[in-house]
């Protein structure tokens, strides 16, 4: 049997020339998403279309450091190359020369730029983020008044803490002018007289969302000196007003939530503190009394008499013991000042008697010299006309009278002659 | 002057708690602080209640969201 065949490898190789001759083929550009990818240095792709059509794709590791961007799995996007037959495994597939979003996709790489911006910027920074009132006097909301956010909001918000009141501020949050009126809402809502302000919608696909990552909004939030809560849309939505929110929500109810402290806890935490001052005013008291007790029972209260009487015993005993010794003292003064009399006599009489002596001599010397004594002997003594003693011829005056007075008498003579 | 705020009252009630159970007031001045902090107390507690009631009355009204908002 001798039949005519070809190889496997020989087919391929044909028809992989064939693509290659086919201009449809070459740098065309494909639309599709990255359905499937894998990465072993070169990244291998399964794209699909809508309908769930589907081609493989190849972007070369040497390729990759010159196209527009590296896909992700899900993105929608535009591939640039040509179809190649691919010899070995006879699959065809695009080898890519570039790649580019598209559409979602598009919006998407344009969103994350600006978001890397913005943050590179520090909008997003957490020094910047303001804190949340605990007791938030009035929240202001920024939502749409038909939309299911506002109910959540201020049923929860009262609910919670219904003290708060509640400044409404109203916005479209989708479609063309969303950016505009949020923004006009917004800053209304910072020049009025709020604590806090929530700013959100319910949620929606990520076009609906999209106003939410106007730039001039994430600015102006930045901006603002009140502190803003975001609530857009549901856990898993992020849009750029939730990175440069001081604080997300993750929807409207939880954003009621973070900006009021919650009635219950309030409630039970006045009541604690009731608890507290009744316990610690109770044992002041208590602790007061007890002072109080211990002075009553002192001595003094107990028997108040019996401590003027110990003052009065204690003023008796003083008053002897100052009697005493003032007494002491006197008797001590008085035998001192008998002393001194004592000794005073004592010198005085021996004194008295040696003057009494001294006369006694002294009379006895004048006795002796007594001229009288010689009168009586027969001895005379002749005085002048003055009565004064002649004791030499020289003070007598011839023809003067001279006094002789002797023992018994005197004798007045004329003088007649001085020898 | 103007009416103290919620915040303010609650502050003022820590305030007095913490003073009265440091025992540094004095026996004369923490009963002056007791009836205080009880004063807010009831005060606080009214406020929450009575707001409470008003919106528990409004809770199912149709046009809650007009009469509530400002």
């Amino acid at each position: 049997m001798n039949i005519s065949y070809h190889t496997i490898k020989e087919i391929n190789e044909h028809i992989r020339d064939l693509f290659a001759q086919d201009h449809a083929l070459q740098n065309i550009v494909i639309r599709g998403e990255v359905g499937n990818l894998t990465d072993r240095g070169h990244i291998y792709m399964t794209l699909k279309d809508k309908d769930n059509n589907t081609l493989k794709a190849v972007l070369f590791k040497g390729y990759q450091p010159y196209v527009t961007y590296i896909p992700h799995l899900g993105d929608e996007v535009l591939l640039y190359g040509t179809i190649e037959l691919y010899v070995v495994n006879g699959t065809y597939q695009l080898i890519v020369k570039d790649i580019m979003p598209f559409g979602e996709g598009a919006r998407l790489l344009e969103l994350e730029k600006l978001r890397q911006k913005l943050q590179s910027e520090g909008l997003f920074n957490q020094e910047h983020k303001k804190k949340i009132p605990a007791y938030p006097r009035v929240i202001g909301i920024i939502t749409a008044r038909s939309g299911a956010a506002i109910h959540d909001m201020v049923i929860n918000i009262k609910k919670r803490y219904p003290v708060a009141e509640i400044a409404f501020f109203n916005t479209s949050v989708q479609g063309e002018l969303a950016p505009k009126e949020l923004n006009l809402a917004l800053n209304k809502a910072i020049k009025s007289n709020v604590d806090v302000i929530i700013i959100g919608r319910g949620g929606g696909d990520k076009e609906d969302l999209s106003a939410f990552n106007d730039e001039t909004l994430v600015r102006n939030i930045y901006a603002s000196n009140i502190p803003i809560i975001s609530a857009v849309g549901h856990e898993s939505d992020f849009t750029l007003v939730d990175y440069v929110a001081d604080l997300r929500a993750s929807t409207p109810t939880d954003a009621a939530i973070k900006a009021t402290p919650n009635i219950t806890d309030l409630l039970l935490t006045l009541d604690h503190y009731r608890q507290m001052l009744n316990t610690k005013m109770n044992s002041l008291l208590s602790q007061a009394k007890k002072e109080v007790e211990a002075y009553k029972n002192r001595p003094f209260f107990l028997n108040p008499t019996s401590y003027y009487l110990n003052i009065q015993n204690n003023l008796k005993n003083m008053k002897m013991t100052l009697n005493s010794s003032i007494s002491h003292q006197l008797k001590e003064k008085i035998g001192m000042v008998n002393q001194y009399k004592e000794i005073l006599n004592r010198a005085l009489s021996s004194y008295l008697n040696a003057q009494k002596q001294y006369i006694e001599n002294k009379k006895t010397i004048l006795q002796t010299l007594n001229p009288k004594l010689l009168l009586d002997k027969g001895y005379s003594l002749t005085l002048d006309e003055n009565n004064q003693v002649i004791t030499s011829i020289e003070a007598v005056k011839l023809n003067s009278t001279l006094k002789t007075v002797l023992k018994d008498g005197i004798i007045e003579s004329k003088v007649t002659k001085k020898e | 002057m103007e009416e103290k705020t919620f915040e303010e009252k609650l502050k003022r009630l820590e305030e007095i708690v913490k003073d009265i159970d440091s025992s540094s007031l004095g026996l004369e001045n923490s009963l002056k602080a007791y009836e205080e902090g009880m004063g807010i107390i009831r005060d606080l507690e009214n406020t929450l209640n009575m707001a409470s009631e008003k919106f528990a009355a409004l809770k199912d009204d149709p046009n809650l969201i007009e009469k509530v908002i400002k």
